[in-house]
Order: C-alpha cells, then sequence, then structure tokens
C-alpha cells in the first residue's frame, strides 16, 4: 500500500504546503470518485480507494500525525513509551497556561483566551519550523530522533491546547 | 470508546481537584505528563509529622481516564502513610476502573505522579534536615 506521501505525489517531508496537498487530493478525488464506476465491483473498489485517500489527506493535513508518519517512514517508533518526557519546566508551563485557559473559560474572559491562543501557537509554529528543519530532505535520510521526537510532543500539549481555547470560542460565538 | 461507570463518575465528580501550597514543607509535588497524548497531571500531597498524608489534590488536563485516575489516587492515598502510598500500583487502578488496554498509560501517569509527589516531599525534608543540623 502507498504512503499518503505517495498516494499524493508528494515528497515523504515535514515541509508541507498545505495548499497543494489540497490540490493534490482534489485531482485525486476525480480520479477515484465512485460514481465515475459503473461496475458495482469497480465501484466497490474505487469507494474503497477514496476512503484510504481521505485517511490520508486527513493525516498529512495534521502536523501531528503527518510527523508520526515520517517517523514511521524512518523507522522511528513513537507513542507510549518510545518519545522522551517533557521537562518539569515544560509541563509546568502547560499546566499554567492550561488553568490560566479554564479560569478564562470560567470568567468569559475572550481577550484572555485569544492571548494564551496566540502564544501557543507561536510556540507551535517554532515547534513546526523546528520539525521541518529535522526533517529536511526527503527520506530516508539521517534523523536526529530525540530531539525531533520532543518537538513532536510539545505539538501534541499545543494541538490539545487550540482544540481547547478553539471549543471556548467557537461556543461564545453560538450563544 | 466507552468508558466505565467508575471512570466516568470519577470523571464527572472528580475528588480532591485543587492545589495545596507548594511551598510548604510538609506538602510534596508531582508533575508528570503523557507526551503520546498531551496530558499534564500535578499531584500534592501534604503529610503530617506521623508520616501520613493528611491531605491530596490533583489537577489533571487530560482525558477522562486520566482525571478519573488522578481523582482515584488521591482517594487511596489520603489516610496512608507515605510508604503504603507508595505502594500503590498501577494494575491496582486499572482493576478499580476497569481501564481498557489503549487507557492503562494514564493509570501508569497516576502512580508516577504519587511516586513524584512523595519524592518531591523526601527531598524537602532532606534538605530542611540539614539545614537543621547544620545550624547545631
Amino acid at each position: 500500500m502507498p504512503t499518503p506521501f505517495a498516494l499524493f505525489g508528494l515528497p515523504a517531508t515535514f515541509a508541507l504546503d498545505l495548499k497543494v496537498l489540497e490540490r493534490a487530493q482534489r485531482e485525486l478525488g476525480k480520479t477515484i470518485h465512485p460514481d465515475t464506476a459503473s461496475d458495482p465491483s469497480e465501484r466497490r473498489a474505487l469507494a474503497e480507494q477514496s476512503t484510504l485517500a481521505n485517511e490520508g489527506y486527513r493525516a498529512l493535513r495534521d502536523p501531528v500525525t503527518r510527523a508520526e508518519l515520517l517517523f514511521q517512514l524512518a523507522g522511528v517508533a513513537t507513542g507510549d513509551g518510545h518519545e522522551p518526557k517533557p521537562t518539569a519546566a515544560f509541563l509546568m508551563d502547560m499546566l499554567e497556561k492550561r488553568e490560566a485557559l479554564a479560569e478564562a473559560r470560567t470568567s468569559k474572559d475572550r481577550a484572555t483566551v485569544e492571548a494564551l491562543a496566540a502564544e501557543i501557537r507561536a510556540q507551535r509554529n517554532d515547534a513546526e519550523a523546528a520539525l521541518a528543519a529535522l526533517f529536511s530532505g526527503v527520506l530516508p535520510s539521517p534523523l536526529d530522533a530525540q530531539p525531533a521526537l520532543v518537538h513532536l510532543g510539545s505539538l501534541r500539549y499545543y494541538r490539545r491546547f487550540l482544540e481547547e481555547a478553539t471549543a471556548t470560542l467557537d461556543e461564545w460565538d453560538d450563544a | 470508546m466507552a468508558y466505565s461507570d467508575k471512570v466516568i463518575e470519577h470523571a464527572e465528580n472528580p475528588r480532591n481537584v485543587g492545589t495545596l501550597n507548594k511551598d510548604d514543607d510538609s506538602v510534596g509535588t508531582g508533575l508528570v505528563g503523557a507526551p503520546a497524548c498531551g496530558d499534564v497531571m500535578r499531584l500534592q500531597i501534604k503529610v503530617g509529622e506521623n508520616g501520613v498524608i493528611e491531605d491530596a489534590k490533583f489537577k489533571t488536563f487530560g482525558c477522562g481516564s486520566a482525571i478519573a485516575s488522578s481523582s482515584l489516587a488521591t482517594e487511596w492515598i489520603k489516610g496512608k502513610s507515605i510508604d503504603e502510598a507508595e505502594a500503590i500500583k498501577n494494575s491496582d487502578i486499572v482493576a478499580e476502573l476497569n481501564l481498557p488496554p489503549v487507557k492503562i498509560h494514564c493509570s501508569v501517569l497516576a502512580e508516577d505522579a504519587i511516586k513524584s509527589a512523595i519524592a518531591d516531599y523526601r527531598a524537602k525534608q532532606a534538605a530542611k534536615k540539614a539545614v537543621t543540623e547544620g545550624a547545631k
């Protein structure tokens, strides 16, 4: 089975232009749309390919899963028990920011939620830039796994934080 | 994924959420995280002169299982000696909460948090003792 990168004809690298990904997904989507087939078994096969393409697109669009995929291609295990523990300073910072976010949510302090989200977004962008540098070139290329895994762990914390902040803002917008 | 009733109960009504004064000599603070899911957990204990845990508080940002594991941990360690608390195993938490295999790391995090809080308390006591003895 081709990797999601190969599926969309993209190089296996972290720095990925999301617009290019979107275009590749649209192009692929046209050629494998189940409605283009008249034969039921062909239609089923195309439906399966469409599912794979959708899953691949989602995996590449999210920087966390994109990085996990690249580690997998590089033969580096990720996940529970395979990644370095975050430093105490990092955990303290994340805990304090999550507490501040929870307080701002309770007191309906939109400005604070937005400021915290902007701060985390900047940290996330830094981590993504660092990962792009570490995954420079197309795999298989030498990878300094430990620092890259630290950035991956940080990205998950940032993603969690931003999901929470976005959900809070959306909730207020809907109210 | 379906949570067990006990996880839901703890996640919806977590016990002992809060903060103890981390600068207090009798308070030990454990701060642990699971990078694979982006969870962060703080567990604090207040230890009496007799070595018994008088109070325990936690704050967890994570999934329901992580909240339930830390909530249960604080409930269990209150009234125990620090040696007894240290003997609590993540498998005890898994059994009590019926955690599925994919959530076992949440119980590991809670066990780590207890051990880390006790280690912090012991380090504080050792430092205090060193200062007291140095003053003699």
